[in-house]
C-alpha cells in the first residue's frame, strides 16, 4: 500500500494522471464530459512533463549555472509576489465573471462566496489557534436570526443590521468560549457541537419568536442610496466585496501579534504562556473574531434567501464548514478560500449523479488526507522577515 | 539583595511528594544550580515558581512580590523565562518566528494598529524583528534564522529555546538540563553562552547533571532528593557535605 502512494508521489505519469484526474472533475460541470477529458489529457501532460523536468534539473550538473540563474529569478518573483499575481488575477476573474455566467452559476458563487467568509472565520479557530469547532453552523445561524428577526420586527436596514449581526455571532463566541478555554480535544468537539446543535434546536422551538421549523420569511435585500441590491448580480458584487474586506481584514490580524499568539497557542499551550502570552485572553479572540464572519455570512444568507429556518443550519452544515478548512489547509487563508469555493460548488458539479454526491466528497476529502494532508495549497508558507 | 525566594514550596501528585517543604533564596546576579537525581523533583519546582503548576503549600516571592497564585503570562511579564527539558519549540515556525513570538510582551499595539497598518505598528514590527536578529546572532544560530524550526539539529533547538527565553527579557532564566543529550564540545559552547547570558546582567537558574559544568559555573548549589532540599551552598561545601555524597553513591545501593 505505502508503495503505492510512494509511486503516486514520485512517479510523474501517476502524478499527472491524478492531478488530470482531480481537475476533469473539477470543470465537468462547467465544461462537460468532452472538454473535461481533454483538459484530463493536458493537465496530465503537462504534470508529467514538468515532473520528469524537475528530476533532471536538480540530478544534472551540466546546467548548474542555467538553473542558478533561474532559481535566482524565481527567488526574486518568489512568495509574495507569486501570491500577489495569483491574488490579482483572481480577483480579476471574480469581477468579470458574472457578466459572462448564467443565473444559476451566479446563484452557486454567491453560496460560494458565503461559504468562504464561514471558512475564513472557522479557520482563525481551527486552524490558526488549534480549538477545534464542531458548531460554527450555530454562529451561521445567529447571525441570519438577528437580520431576519431585527428585519422583519423593527424594520432595521441591511446596513443597520450588518455590524449587530457581527457582534450578536462574536457574543454567541464569547459565551462558547468560556467552556471552552477549560477544555481541549474530544471534550470541546463534543461542547462546540452541543452549542452548535442548541442553537438550531431553540431557534426551533422557540416558536413565539422564530416561527419555529417554519422559519422567517419577507426577509428585505440590502439596497444603497436607494438602488436595490436584490439582483443576482450586484448581490454577487456585494459578497464578494465583503469576501475581499474579510481576507484584508483576517491577512492583517494574522501576520500581528495577535495572529503569532493564536499560532503559538495551537503549537504549544504550555510554551505560549511561558512566553508572556495571555492563552485564556486569545482563545476568546480567536472565537470572537472568528465568530465575526459567521455571523455576517449569516446576514448575507438570510438576506439572499429572505428566508430562513433551522434547517439550514444543521450539524452537516458545521461538518462541510470544516472540511473546507481542511481541504484548503488549515492555517492557510488562501487555501481555505479555495477550500471553500471547491466544497461549495462541488454538489452543484455532481448534481447529475445526486445520489453518488456525498460520497464523492466524501472520497474526495480521503484521497486528499492521504496525498496532501496539509492541504491543496499547503506548504506555500515562506518566512515573512 | 535576592532576586527570587522560594518559601516552604511543596507539591504533592496524589500521594507522590513531588516537592516537601523547599526553601531557598537565589541573590541577583548569579547562577544556582540545581542539582539531584531524576525525579527529585526539579522540573516541578521549575513548574512552581513559573506557574504552570501551583505549589500545594508554600509560597515563591520574585522581587519581593508574591507571585505564588500568578498566571504563567503574568510571571513572564514580571521578568521570569524558561526552557523545557523536553523541547518544546513552535514547531511549525520559522527559527525567527520563534523568537518574535516570544517579544509579545514588549511589542504592544492593539488590532485596530494591526488592521490599518499604521505606523506604530510597522515600527514595532520592525524593532522587533531587529531585536530578534541580534538575540539569534546572540545565541550563534544567525545561520538559521530563516530555516524552519524542526530543520534544526537536537543541539541548535536546545539554544533556539534559550534564545527564545531571552527575547521575553527576563532578569531570571531557569534552564533546565540545557546541556542533556549533548557532546562534550556543545556542552562547552553552551557553557560559554551561559556564562555570556550571566554577563549582561540576568540571574540564571540552572538544572543540571554535568558535575563538571556545576562546579565550574554556579555561585551556589542546591541539591534535591525525593523532593527534599538536603543541601546547599558553594560548590566546595557542596561536595563535601555527606548527605549529598549519600543521595548520590546511596542510589547505586538502592538499585
Ligand atoms: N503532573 C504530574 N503528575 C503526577 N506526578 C508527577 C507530575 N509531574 C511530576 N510528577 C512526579 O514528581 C516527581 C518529580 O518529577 P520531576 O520534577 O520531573 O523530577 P526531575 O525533574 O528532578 O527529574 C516524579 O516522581 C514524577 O513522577
Ligand atoms: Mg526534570
Amino acid at each position: 500500500m505505502n508503495a503505492l502512494f510512494a509511486a503516486f508521489r514520485t512517479n510523474p505519469m501517476l502524478k499527472g494522471a491524478f492531478t488530470g484526474f482531480w481537475t476533469g472533475i473539477l470543470i465537468l460541470p462547467f465544461a462537460g464530459p468532452r472538454t473535461s477529458f481533454m483538459v484530463f489529457l493536458v493537465v496530465l501532460f503537462c504534470v508529467a512533463v514538468l515532473a520528469v523536468y524537475k528530476k533532471k534539473s536538480f540530478s544534472s550538473s551540466r546546467c548548474s549555472i542555467f538553473s542558478e540563474k533561474y532559481r535566482y529569478l524565481l527567488s526574486i518573483i518568489s512568495s509574495d509576489l507569486r501570491i500577489k499575481a495569483f491574488l490579482y488575477i483572481i480577483t480579476a476573474s471574480a469581477v468579470l465573471f458574472p457578466l459572462m455566467l448564467t443565473s444559476y452559476y451566479l446563484d452557486i458563487f454567491i453560496m460560494a462566496g458565503i461559504y468562504m467568509l464561514l471558512a475564513l472565520g472557522l479557520n482563525v479557530i481551527v486552524g490558526l489557534t488549534g480549538q477545534l469547532h464542531l458548531g460554527f453552523a450555530g454562529s451561521y445561524a445567529i447571525g441570519a436570526y438577528t437580520y431576519a428577526l431585527l428585519n422583519t420586527y423593527f424594520g432595521l436596514s441591511f446596513w443597520l443590521c450588518l455590524p449587530v449581526s457581527a457582534l450578536s455571532a462574536s457574543f454567541a463566541g464569547i459565551l462558547l468560549s468560556m467552556p471552552a478555554i477549560r477544555l481541549r480535544g474530544d471534550y470541546l468537539a463534543i461542547v462546540t457541537l452541543g452549542f452548535g446543535e442548541i442553537t438550531r434546536i431553540v431557534l426551533n422551538n422557540w416558536d413565539s419568536v422564530t416561527r419555529g421549523p417554519n422559519g422567517i420569511s419577507g426577509i428585505a435585500a440590502p439596497s444603497v442610496a436607494g438602488i436595490s441590491l436584490s439582483g443576482l448580480r450586484r448581490y454577487y458584487y456585494l459578497v464578494m466585496a465583503l469576501v475581499v474586506l474579510a481576507v484584508f481584514i483576517t491577512k492583517r490580524v494574522e501576520q500581528s501579534r495577535t495572529g503569532r499568539a493564536w499560532m503559538a497557542i495551537r503549537e504549544d499551550e504550555i510554551a505560549a504562556s511561558s512566553m508572556g502570552i495571555n492563552t485564556t485572553k486569545y482563545k476568546i479572540y480567536a472565537f470572537v473574531f472568528g465568530s465575526l464572519w459567521a455571523g455576517v455570512a449569516g446576514q448575507l444568507f438570510a438576506a439572499k434567501m429572505q428566508f430562513v429556518s433551522p434547517e439550514s443550519f444543521t450539524f452537516i452544515e458545521s461538518v462541510f464548514i470544516l472540511c473546507m478548512v481542511i481541504l484548503g489547509g488549515l492555517g492557510n487563508t488562501y487555501g481555505v478560500l479555495i477550500g471553500a469555493f471547491i466544497i461549495a460548488i462541488l454538489p452543484e458539479a455532481l448534481r447529475g449523479i445526486e445520489s453518488y454526491r456525498m460520497l464523492i466528497v466524501g472520497l474526495g476529502l480521503v484521497v486528499m488526507m492521504i496525498f496532501r494532508p496539509q492541504g491543496i495549497i499547503g506548504n506555500m508558507k515562506k518566512c515573512r522577515y | 539583595m535576592q532576586i527570587l525566594e522560594a518559601r516552604g514550596v511543596s507539591r504533592y501528585f496524589g500521594g507522590i511528594k513531588a516537592l516537601e517543604d523547599v526553601t531557598f533564596r537565589i541573590p541577583r546576579g548569579t547562577i544556582t544550580s540545581i542539582i539531584g537525581p531524576n525525579g527529585a523533583g526539579k522540573t516541578t519546582l521549575f513548574n512552581c515558581l513559573i506557574g504552570i503548576t501551583k505549589p500545594s503549600k508554600g509560597a515563591v516571592f520574585f522581587c519581593g512580590k508574591d507571585i505564588t497564585t500568578m498566571q504563567p503570562h503574568e510571571i513572564c511579564r514580571l521578568g521570569i523565562a524558561r526552557t523545557f527539558q523536553n523541547i518544546r519549540l513552535f514547531k511549525s515556525m520559522f527559527v525567527l518566528e520563534n523568537v518574535v513570538v516570544a517579544q509579545h510582551t514588549r511589542a504592544e499595539y492593539s488590532v485596530m494598529h494591526s488592521i490599518f497598518s499604521t505606523k506604530k505598528f510597522l515600527d514595532t514590527e520592525k524593532s522587533i524583528t531587529e531585536k530578534s536578529l541580534e538575540i539569534i546572532e546572540f545565541a550563534g544560530l544567525h545561520e538559521h534564522a530563516h530555516s524552519p524550526s524542526q530543520s534544526l539539529s537536537y543541539g541548535s533547538q536546545k539554544r533556539l529555546e534559550i534564545a527564545r527565553a531571552l527575547a521575553t527579557e527576563p532578569e531570571l532564566l531557569l534552564l533546565d538540563e540545557p546541556t542533556a543529550g549533548m557532546n562534550p564540545s556543545e556542552t562547552e559552547d553552551i557553557m560559554g553562552l551561559i556564562k555570556k547570558i550571566q554577563s549582561l546582567g540576568i540571574t540564571i537558574i540552572l538544572i543540571e547533571h554535568d558535575m563538571k559544568l556545576v562546579m565550574n559555573a554556579s555561585d551556589f548549589i542546591v541539591v534535591l532528593d525525593h523532593g527534599v532540599k538536603i543541601s546547599e551552598g558553594r560548590p566546595d561545601e557542596v561536595c563535601k557535605d555527606p548527605q549529598v555524597i549519600e543521595a548520590y553513591l546511596g542510589k547505586e545501593v538502592v538499585y
